[in-house]
């Protein structure tokens, strides 16, 4: 697709679609390859369900130091930053709990179940706090018991990765998505790179919906809506509340937040899901710029987030 | 990029080397409480003194749990407040802006 932006081509990957935009348009199929290559990488270090992945390793190793690829190292480095960043609230060892809640194989498969049986879910007990990275001997301990996910911090950081990556090697302006965390990297195109918000990422562009424009950093949006399925407790979703382990109880339809990095953005919009009520001061207090949309679609614009984008 | 956010290379690397140094240490403490406790006890045995002055194992066990739960230090930097309440992510070098160009993706969730 050409946009007065610049080129963009899209691809299913990690459960998702991923998204590349270049200002040089010539450079798309180059910025195609390299993006695909990184996440092919990226699914066979952090897939919590592909039996010959390195996180199922590590997870069914638990209680052992494990060697690790730097690949794995530094995904997990993502992740725990973003627990100590949060207090906790972005937790990566809630493995365990969301598989209890039924999220135990690809969201297409769960899908396809429809329903699950809730027998109980462990209660957390933060223990990201002891897990042992080794970066000189490059190991990866976690306790026993617990199962490492990546899940709320892999894609963010790849995105912030890859994006980097294409704008140094092929000296362009980029744009990454996946699954809907965008980070952009080089010279962005006159304007900036322009986004709609959504509900769910893989609506169209051209729906009706806010718009802006990004220049730097990363732009990440998190919900409830799209990752949920029927149990019979009622419906679950992906984003679990490391205070109980269970879904978080929100009033928020969806959140998105603009930060330094897409890490760094996608980490406060999954806080601000779990915080709840909470979200608006703890996002300002952060001066983080933000949009948070409530179920019945009134927007909150928090932050220096454009007049423009509060309606909904 | 700057960001508000310390630098978590260097910190996270910092946290982690601290968490090692502490078990190491925590490992080497218990080693030589032990290793004194067995010699008071072994000192002890060979006094004239009839009250024996045995450490007992259950407080031997109660330091080392003591120990080894012992939080690990604090994520400072030079450059960063103290608490993990304001360690925060850092806001974009420019904020977002009204675009009423065609959108190139959606920001939504998945």
């Amino acid at each position: 697709m050409i946009s007065a932006a610049g080129a963009v081509a899209s691809f299913p990957a990690l459960g998702s679609t991923a998204v590349v935009a270049v200002t040089q348009r010539d450079l798309l199929a180059e910025a195609e390859a390299l993006l695909a290559a990184d996440l092919h990488a990226l699914d066979l270090a952090c897939s919590r369900f592909r039996n010959d992945s390195e996180l199922v390793r590590v997870n069914e190793r638990s209680g052992r130091p494990v060697g690790v690829s730097p690949l794995l190292a530094e995904a997990t480095r993502a992740a725990l930053d973003a627990a100590w960043m949060t207090d906790g609230l972005v937790d990566p060892t809630l493995g365990s709990q969301l598989r209890a809640a039924g999220y135990d194989r690809t969201f297409a498969l769960v899908r396809e179940r429809n329903t699950w049986h809730i027998a109980s879910i462990p209660r957390p007990t933060g223990s990201w706090r002891d897990v042992e990275l080794d970066d000189k001997r490059r190991t990866l301990q976690i306790p026993h018991g617990v199962e490492l996910d990546l899940g709320a911090t892999a894609k963010a950081w790849a995105a912030d990765r890859s994006a980097e990556r294409i704008a140094r090697a092929l000296r362009t302006g980029v744009l990454v998505s996946l699954g809907g965390d965008i980070a952009v990297a080089g010279p962005p195109p006159h304007g900036g790179w322009p986004v709609r918000l959504a509900e769910d990422h893989a609506s169209s562009p051209a729906d009706p919906g806010p718009v802006v424009a990004i220049r730097d950093g990363g732009l990440a949006t998190s919900g409830t809506a799209v990752r949920r399925w029927r149990t019979d407790r009622g419906d679950a979703h992906h984003i679990l509340d490391p205070r109980s382990g269970e879904p978080a109880l929100t009033p928020w339809a969806y959140v998105s937040v603009a930060a330094a990095s897409c890490l760094e953005a996608n980490v406060a919009a999954t806080a601000a899901v779990v915080l709840a009520e909470e979200a608006p001061h703890w996002l300002a207090k952060r001066r983080l710029p933000a949009r948070a949309v409530r179920r019945d679609g009134t927007a909150l614009a928090i932050g220096t987030w454009p007049e423009e984008a509060r309606a909904a | 990029m700057p960001s508000a956010l310390p630098n978590r290379s260097t910190t996270a690397h910092a946290r982690d080397a601290a968490r090692l140094r502490l078990r190491r240490l925590t490992q080497a403490s218990v080693a030589l409480m032990v290793t004194l406790g067995g010699a008071f006890a072994a000192l002890a045995a060979g006094s004239t003194h009839t009250k024996k002055a045995v450490v007992p194992a259950h407080t031997v066990k109660a330091r080392t749990a003591i120990l080894t739960q012992a939080p690990a230090p604090p994520l400072v930097s030079a450059h960063s407040p103290a608490s993990s309440a304001e360690a925060a992510p850092a806001p974009p070098v420019s904020a977002p802006t009204p675009s009423y160009s065609a959108p190139v993706v959606v920001s939504g969730g998945s």
